[in-house]
């Protein structure tokens, strides 16, 4: 090393040099914490090294875990993980200090203060079996005077699959209420009812292999330098190889994904819908299709239209499906001409047709990516649609490199929410209570009389927040979430938690803005405290094992699930045979586990994949996850699956079929191709409110901030939430970076700094804000619309006003 | 390759070095003019540590086996073949951070302002680095090594 060169040894330049790497570090017994590198091994005496999927974002990257006794005094990048190669971002090698903040919640708490009191609530210590006897009584009396239509319970997409898995089980299968939703809800679902409603099955067909194979890179209202860095890195160096590649970034503002873009587009918000029709319109009308693909892969659908915004209480929606032919699909399809869609969203003819020019040249392998731009979106579902109609017409799919994308927000959306199914429509392996079939599969698993799940679905998300304000829901348990800080039009929503009859249980990690207004707080073991599960973007699932006790009395939520189960008499739903489920040997037990007296998170898993198998859903065996860095279901005969719907790769599609989309199994395995015209967004700017408000997520911060604000690294690198405007917005508001703002929307208003010139770059007319700063409220000016398929909320279009403070 | 050679025993913790790198950045190159008139002043790439009576003025080693490059997720850091020095490209900085945090001896900074990182280059075109030439201790040498 080059240290020896400044004539000091290494480990003495250490020991003066790096004092910022050993504040770090934390325990001081690390001065880096980088990729794996058997040359600094020597400093790590008895350390012991576990791999464990990053708690972060949907990616799915491994890290290494160094645990001495009970303390975690290392993380570095998992060189032998597929998915990040050894490397990790900023907040994944900060993974080492999430857990030990000094206000973790270590203890039950029960509240004294009145339910009026939010900031500075008194709640008095509990044991647990006072808090677990106060839950279960809550819940019968409820069950008992207002029927299982009253409670409800909202979960998350990084939730372990057993958690999810679990809750699914007490309230689908024991409680009788499909009233559990989950915050994937507001990540996911749209991309759920994208590929449900065009494929029939849910998730990428393709995997993360595309980004090694794929000559272009579009961008649909993805920020991936920020958002998913470590795909990032994958996508910077397929284009830095001989091979090279284009990158194309759509966005209603400039980011950082723009650095490394060859073209940025920037679009008028909700246009989305109209370059993707005008892309489309010019690959039919210009006869650059895959005619053989579109004639046996694919057939062609029109649906309702005008289909609102759900921002009534109560709304629903049904689908009108016809048929149509492909003529009819064009005459469709012609509205959308350079003129028009130019008028809607801003993009020029010449850059539309350049754009169409990527997806319509046979040689070119495209991978189209996605998240929250076009899933929180009103028209999210049609959105995920069109993308899927690019790549239907020129064939560019399930194969390496023809890859529609749609990335993952949460570490286990899809692992845990998405395929447990633990949203209110939902069952395991991409079945729906609505079906009686389904129900039927469902009870037989969970050995249940007939007729026990409801055939009726939940309060989805948005809804339950509306029920509890409607005084129709009277317990609500949170866990792994944080709702009230989280959700769009927040203030109905905090002042109904104040002031209904509704008893509010939250299972967390910190006090948060959701213990806030909670009844009862329940302390929570996170990540490596207990026995894992994820399900990343590519269909991974990696398992880890638990590393170190909890702090306190806090306890994983399959824990706290099963224990509030057993109160409620539902116990039964998880014993297993403790002889077919032995607990492990060598490696810690999880709480779970240790009190069931059997190999709970195992016994869980073996009967959750009876679900999916021979269904397209295989799972592999327990211990094969805890051995490899995760596997891509479908799993046949212990061989992953890379890319599905083709017969090379998927042991779903028979020799000499080539490409069968077998979730449609109703017509024959096609895909189908929906008509989905462009509809104006719920709220525009106007005289009152003249401009946009987006909001969104940072590098450095997860979600609502609460594990990573609290380590002090990545508070110092972003510590508050600032206000990005365009610099002519700016300088007609006579405003600089530093002065104080006032945004106002119909809904509510929120305090923020000003910072011209920052990473995100709005254009004219619009405000961004991200919303993971509790003392910078933004979602209290948000609206709630949602797209009426999906019900997924659009965090990215409202209208507000700003003032100069 | 040339690189400079710390030598802490000479090392007085003066932070001369940071004040001459900052300088040889800035716009107009006039010490008093740069720091108190340049609002976008970049910021150096050497930094002094110091614990007791030990000071070392740190930078990059321009290692061998440069962590910052494995670390880089952009691409935007490399280790150039012909020289072996390290190089970075600032259009390609995503400001991710992660070298900050593979780097050993934490030699790069994070500089905010811009959104990118700030590093010693070896004063890239100049026969002596800044730094050297303003140690008033001769602690750093620009020597072959």
């Amino acid at each position: 090393m080059s240290a020896s060169f400044s004539k000091v040894s290494r480990r003495d330049f250490l020991k003066i040099a790096s004092a910022s790497a050993i504040a770090l570090a934390g325990h001081g017994l690390i001065s880096q914490f980088t990729y794996g590198d058997a040359d600094h091994d020597d400093e790590l005496e008895g350390v012991l090294w576990e791999k464990a999927p990053c708690r972060f974002c949907g990616t799915g990257c491994s890290a290494l875990v160094g645990v001495i006794g009970n303390d975690i005094v290392a993380v570095k990048g998992d060189p032998e993980s597929p998915v990040n190669r050894g490397l990790l971002c900023i907040k994944g090698y900060h993974l080492l200090k999430i857990h030990s903040a000094a206000d973790r919640l270590k203890k039950p708490l029960i509240r004294v203060s009145p339910k009026s009191v939010t900031s500075g609530a008194k709640f008095r210590e509990a044991t647990w079996d006072e808090a677990l006897e106060l839950i279960s009584e809550r819940f019968q009396s409820a069950l008992q005077e207002h029927g299982p239509e009253s409670i409800a319970m909202f979960g998350s997409g990084q939730w372990t699959i057993w958690e999810g898995y679990a809750a699914a089980k007490l309230l689908k299968g024991g409680l009788r209420s499909n009233n559990l939703d989950c915050n994937a809800r507001h990540c996911m679902a749209s991309a759920v009812a994208g590929f449900m409603t065009t494929f029939g099955l849910d998730e990428p067909m393709g995997c993360y292999d595309d980004f090694e194979n794929a000559d272009a890179f579009i961008l649909w209202g993805a920020n991936m330098a920020e958002m998913h860095p470590m795909l990032w890195a994958r996508v910077s160096q397929r284009k830095q190889s001989a091979a090279g590649a284009t990158i194309i970034n759509l966005t209603v503002l400039s980011n950082r994904s723009s650095v490394m873009a060859d073209r940025e587009i920037i679009f008028k918000p909700q246009s989305d819908l109209a370059i993707a029709n005008g892309i489309a319109n010019i690959l039919v009308q210009s006869g650059r299709v895959n005619s053989d693909f579109i004639s046996n892969h694919v057939v062609f659908q029109t649906g309702k239209e005008n289909i609102g915004y759900g921002l009534e209480d109560n709304s629903t929606f049904q689908e009108e499906a016809s048929v149509v032919s492909f003529d009819d699909f064009k005459s469709h399809l012609a509205t959308y001409t350079l003129e028009y869609v130019q008028q809607i969203s801003g993009v020029t003819p010449d850059i539309l047709s350049e754009l169409a020019d990527i997806y319509g040249n046979p040689n070119t392998k495209v991978m189209s990516l996605w998240t929250m731009g076009v899933n929180q979106h009103t028209r999210g579902t049609w959105m995920n649609n069109l993308i899927y109609n690019l790549h239907l017409l020129t064939g560019k799919i399930s194969e390496p490199g023809n890859s529609p994308f749609s990335l993952t927000g949460q570490p286990s959306a899809c692992g845990t929410t998405r395929e447990v199914g633990t949203f209110s429509h939902r069952l395991p392996a991409d079945m729906v209570v609505t079906n009686a079939e389904h129900r039927a599969i469902a009870e037989g698993i969970w050995s249940l009389p007939a007729g026990t799940i409801p055939a009726v679905p939940g309060y989805h998300a948005v809804e339950m927040m509306r029920a509890i304000d409607r005084g129709e829901i009277k317990v609500f348990w949170s866990l792994c979430a944080n709702p009230y800080q989280d959700y769009a039009n927040l203030n109905r929503y905090r002042k109904a938690a104040q002031e209904k009859d509704v008893f509010i249980i939250v299972s967390d990690v910190y006090p948060n803005l959701s213990s806030e207004v909670a009844d009862v707080i329940l302390p929570t073991a996170m990540w490596v405290e207990k026995e894992g599960s994820y399900g990343n973007a590519e269909r991974r699932t990696h398992f880890w094992k638990k590393m170190i006790q909890p702090p306190g009395e806090s306890r994983s939520d399959l824990w706290q699930i099963v224990e509030v189960g057993k109160k409620l008499g539902l116990g039964h739903l998880f014993q297993y045979d403790p002889q077919a489920y032995p607990l492990p040997q060598e490696q810690l037990i999880s709480d779970a586990s240790e009190t069931a007296g059997f190999y709970m998170e195992k016994a869980l898993w073996e009967e959750y994949r009876l679900f999916g198998k021979d269904k397209g859903h295989d799972l592999a065996p327990f211990e094969l996850y805890h051995q490899t860095r995760g596997l891509r279901w479908p799993v046949v005969d212990g061989q992953e699956t890379r890319w599905r719907y083709n017969e090379k790769y998927d042991p779903y599609v028979k020799s000499g079929e080539g490409i069968n989309f077998y979730g449609n199994e109703a017509n024959g395995g096609k895909a189908i191709i929906w008509f989905r015209p462009y509809e104006p967004p719920a709220e525009s700017p106007d005289t009152d409110y003249p401009f946009w408000l987006c909001t969104g997520r940072v590098l450095e911060h997860w979600h609502s901030g609460t594990m990573t604000r609290r380590v002090p690294s990545l508070y110092k690198a972003y510590p508050h939430a600032t206000a990005a405007l365009h610099p002519d917005d700016a300088a007609e508001l006579a405003l600089s970076t530093g002065d104080r703002i006032r945004i106002t929307s119909r809904r509510g208003s929120v305090e923020v700094l000003v910072e011209i010139g920052a990473r995100v770059k709005p254009q004219k007319g619009m405000v961004f804000v991200p919303w993971f700063d509790e003392d910078v409220m933004i979602n209290e000016a948000t609206l709630d619309a949602f797209c009426p398929i999906s019900k997924q909320t659009d965090y990215k279009k409202c209208a507000v006003k700003l003032e100069k403070l | 390759m040339k690189r400079i050679l710390v030598k802490e025993q000479f090392c007085i913790g003066c932070r001369l070095c940071e004040v001459y790198c900052r300088l040889q950045r800035s716009e107009s190159g006039e010490l008093l003019r740069a720091y108190k008139r340049e609002a976008s002043l970049p910021l150096s790439g050497a930094r002094v540590e110091e614990r007791g009576p030990v000071a070392i003025s740190v930078r990059c080693q321009n290692c061998e086996e440069p962590a910052c490059v494995y670390a880089c997720l952009g691409g935007a850091l490399k280790r150039d073949a012909d020289s072996g020095l390290v190089v970075w490209e600032e259009e390609q900085c995503l400001g991710c951070w992660s070298c900050i945090l593979a780097c050993p001896y934490g030699a790069i900074r994070k500089d905010t302002r811009r959104g990118k990182i700030a590093r010693c280059d070896l004063c890239s075109g100049e026969e002596v680095p800044a730094c050297v030439a303003g140690c008033p201790n001769e602690a750093l040498e620009y020597i072959e090594s």
